[in-house]
């Protein structure tokens, strides 16, 4: 009897633990979530009130550039850096606005595959001149998803872009891409680096709106947020592993659910 | 010589007003700045003009029913939104150009303009579809 009490307390005690688990899980998730409405809210109170100084700062700036009367180069080059670094603030707040734009995307027959070749085509020439391989392994038994082409491909460009930034500092390397089904009407998608990784304390973070170990004024950590919301948005998943291989690099994976759509619409 | 295009400038944003107004008189234009819906308003009863730029809210007023309204009520007169907000769509449903701030570069509202200038006025049934 004893032996069958002691037995039953274990079993119990696993299954407190399993739970505790996935209601830390839960919770993390929903704290993610909350995070990132509220800075959502903020980024696009933040873009708006920016846009309206920024664009009398660079408006100036051109009508300066124009003025026959000005005609000493310094002071030229000097209006010039002005307009510049104006064009690097509406990127800046452009992507602010991206990050909390609240309306889902169009979602349409979307053949991943498709979108990752995109992408890769998209960012092919920075790859190359960075001397960075690409492998791209494509499922081409993958199956269509129901999905924004358009975010999915900001996604894919957003990890592929941050794994180029993170061979940036270790030289040469490779991205290699994967698709995948995973059973259970799940597709997946990987973009796996051969970086230096992401240590143990950050991975937790990386998620994080504004968080970023790239330099100042090289990104402005908001890209895996808006990955995360999309992911989110499409009723998916998006996880990190590191070290992807022997000590070294990351792995970023996407899985989708294969089909949102409602019973009896058709093909258009 | 031909008569210069009287445009009505209409932004909450005062730093705004001064420098598309500098813009637009240079290009040519004879420009009338307003800081808000009451002055604009003033201004389109007191003298005619051939182009309206709005950007700005007015308290519980929907500015494409007042863009509507003005281009009814003051007849020829031509609009164009310059705005901020995420309500581009919006407004180029309702049929009315649209630029969105920040303007990259001010030659897009120049380019704007004469677009609209070159373009036939709306008819009046042409809205609110």
């Amino acid at each position: 009897l004893y032996e069958e009490v002691t037995a039953h307390a274990k079993k119990l005690e696993q299954r407190v633990e399993e739970r505790t688990r996935a209601l830390r899980e839960t919770q993390t998730q929903l704290v993610q979530s909350g995070k990132l409405a509220a800075v959502g809210t903020l980024a696009a109170g933040v873009a708006h009130e920016l846009n309206q100084p920024l664009m009398v700062i660079r408006g100036y700036a051109q009508e300066l550039l124009a003025d026959q009367r000005i005609t000493d180069t310094e002071t030229l080059e000097d209006l010039r850096r002005i307009e510049g670094q104006t064009s690097r603030m509406t990127a800046i707040i452009n992507h602010l606005r991206d990050f909390s734009r609240q309306s889902k995307g169009a979602r349409q027959i979307t053949d991943l595959n498709e979108v990752v070749a995109q992408a890769f085509n998209f960012l092919g020439q920075q790859l190359k001149v960075r001397n960075i391989d690409v492998v791209q392994e494509l499922d081409p038994a993958l199956p269509p998803l129901w999905a924004d082409p358009f975010q999915i491909e900001q996604v894919v460009v957003n990890l592929v872009t941050n794994a180029r930034d993170a061979m940036d500092a270790s030289g040469r390397g490779a991205i290699s891409a994967s698709t995948r089904v995973i059973g259970d009407g799940w597709v997946a998608l990987s973009v796996t680096d051969t970086g230096p990784g992401i240590p143990n304390d950050l991975q937790t973070r990386i998620f994080d709106p504004f968080f970023t170990t790239k330099e100042v004024g090289k990104g402005t950590g908001l890209g895996l947020s808006i990955c995360h919301r999309i992911i989110e948005e499409h009723g998916g998943e998006i996880l990190v592993q590191s070290p992807a291989a022997e000590g070294r690099g990351a792995c970023f994976t996407v899985r989708l659910p294969i089909s949102l759509r409602e019973e009896g619409e058709s093909d258009p | 010589v031909t008569e210069a295009v009287r445009i009505l400038l209409v932004d909450d944003e005062a730093e705004i007003v001064r420098l598309l107004t500098r813009r637009l008189t240079r290009l040519g234009y004879q420009v009338t700045g307003a800081s808000e819906g009451a002055e604009a308003v003033a201004l389109l009863e007191e003298r005619q003009f051939d182009v309206a730029i709005m950007d700005f809210m007015m308290p519980g007023i929907n500015s494409l029913e007042l863009a509507d309204r003005w281009r009814l009520r003051y007849h020829g007169l031509k609009i164009l939104f310059l705005t901020g907000s995420p309500v581009v769509s919006d407004i180029e449903a309702a049929g009315y150009p649209c630029l969105r701030k920040p303007l990259d570069n001010l030659r897009e509202l120049d380019l704007a303009l004469e677009q609209l200038l070159a373009a036939p006025p709306l008819e009046s049934s042409e809205r609110g579809g």
